[in-house]
């Protein structure tokens, strides 16, 4: 409690949340981006999933620990982050948001055929959120994910954020410090996971609640 | 898009005036041949219904003359132009309502309404079938059975089509319900001031009766065509326990009795 209050008076900690929430930022949005547009673009260009597809299929399955090694030759050690977490977020994205394009409704994409739309406007206008609740569940797990890795990545290489403190906490000895950061950690990562689950449940109020089984 | 013209009379033949013709030689699935020879015109401010038995095709034949099917032999002509793809002149209105879920009332009008060149409001369409405008802002689960096939109606109307396809759309509505909405739509039909065509599939006599200006029955057999056109000369408002039509429904009960009977069975089944 003491060691908490005083890491948060001396602005450590709000130095070090602030970073790695930069980071979690920066490197999920832009994991969703690519996830999201690279199933769109399977889905809406054949040519293009003919090439995209296998090669996603293929590279899913490799851990994305694995990577770490390759991205810090590529990108550095900060740029190796932010591959790591976008790679993560980005593989479960695009999984699910191609299931959910495909598993669009035949009846509506009839419906929509029938007002002349056409294949971008059935994706943004029909697939999409007809898949929201899914969708948001997924981001929900990825970033849970990202979250892991972020930490990871901190308590491996870093000189700063939320990962580091906590190793760095450990090196001094300071256990009162680590236990306060780590509680800290679960906070944030639990408060991110309601703010989610509440944005899915405004975004998805259409939907006829579930009552249980 | 078929040029407002002076309100039709409605049992006027004049092909040239048809806002639909319809001359559809073969429709098959696969090796299956579903729909033969149909033939028919539909005039402005004209309500025909296709009367045939469960299976025989009569939703294949709504969705190749909205121009969500295009595999056919034969032409389907609106007004001057072919009809090859979907088109906001002519609306289909499904046998489930088919409101999209995640769009309130107001945005599933809009979305039907947005490719047409003069689309009516929401507000409008929304009091054309009686509905209070206060509903837009709901999403579809919040009403009714008979709400959301009012709504599903007013979206088919929204774009002004000339051509009104109904795919037997009130058929699980109780019966005050239904008729109800019948007469609603043989208003919108008959409305001097829009020069709309309606053509409705359904396999109940009695229906068929009450609404239609023009009876196209289809033969049970595979491939479906049309065995008899029975013109509906009865005055309006009509009865169903009127003397002319009881006759009228008991005529076309023995004729499609006659045609069940001498129809081949098909194991084969496809939607309609």
């Amino acid at each position: 409690m003491a060691a908490g209050y005083r890491l948060t008076v001396s602005g450590d900690l709000l130095r070090h949340t602030a970073v790695s929430l930069g980071r979690l930022g920066f490197g999920a949005s832009l994991g969703v981006l690519a996830g999201v547009s690279a199933a769109s673009l399977v889905a809406l260009v054949p040519r293009a999933g003919l090439m995209i597809r296998p090669l996603l299929d293929f590279l899913a399955p490799i851990p994305v620990l694995a990577w770490i090694p390759l991205f810090i030759i590529f990108f550095g050690i900060d740029g190796a982050r932010t591959a790591l977490i976008a790679t993560g977020t980005g593989l479960i994205l695009y999984g699910t948001t191609l299931t959910v394009i495909l598993d669009t409704r035949a009846e509506y994409v009839d419906l929509a055929l029938l007002y002349e739309k056409t294949r971008v406007q059935i994706l943004i206008e029909i697939s999409l959120p007809s898949g929201a609740w899914t969708l948001f569940g997924a981001l929900r797990t990825a970033l849970g994910l990202s979250w892991v890795l972020l930490l990871a990545s901190e308590l491996i290489a870093s000189s700063s954020g939320l990962g580091w403190l906590i190793w760095d906490s450990r090196n001094f000895s300071r256990a009162d410090e680590m236990m306060a950061a780590m509680i800290w950690v679960g906070t944030l990562g639990f408060f991110f996971d309601r703010l989610i689950a509440s944005a899915q449940n405004r975004a998805t109020a259409w939907r006829p609640t579930f009552q249980g089984i | 898009m078929v040029s407002p013209i002076r309100p039709a009379m409605r049992n006027d033949v004049s092909s040239a005036r048809s806002v639909l013709s319809v001359r559809i030689q073969e429709k098959r699935f696969g090796v299956v041949p579903v729909l033969g020879s149909i033939t028919f015109e539909v005039e402005p401010n004209q309500f025909v219904v296709v009367l045939g038995p469960s299976g025989c095709g009569k939703t294949t034949l709504l969705r190749v003359l909205a121009g969500l099917d295009r595999e056919f032999v034969g032409r389907i002509m609106l007004g001057l132009n072919s009809v090859i793809r979907p088109s906001s002149s002519i609306a289909l209105m499904f046998q489930d309502v088919r409101l999209l879920p995640w769009m309130t009332v107001e945005r599933n009008i809009k979305f039907a309404a947005a490719a047409s060149e003069n689309p009516k409001s929401p507000q409008d369409s929304l009091v054309s079938v009686g509905l209070d405008p206060a509903i837009l802002s709901y999403y579809p689960r919040k009403i009714s059975g008979g709400m959301a096939k009012r709504v599903a109606l007013a979206r088919a109307l929204a774009g002004n089509p000339s051509v009104l396809l109904l795919d037997e759309p009130f058929s699980e509505l109780d019966t005050a319900s239904k008729y109800g909405l019948y007469d609603l739509l043989i208003e919108s039909v008959h409305s001097p001031d829009a020069p709309v065509g309606a053509i409705m599939v359904t396999h109940d006599i009695s229906e068929a009766v009450y609404l239609a200006d023009k009876i196209l029955v289809l033969s049970g057999k595979r491939p479906a065509s049309i065995s008899s056109v029975v013109p509906v000369e009865l005055p309006r408002p009509r009865y169903r326990d009127d003397a002319d039509f009881l006759k009228l429904c008991t005529s076309l009960m023995i004729a499609a009795i006659s045609e069940s009977e001498s129809q081949t069975p098909s194991k084969v089944d496809t939607a309609g």
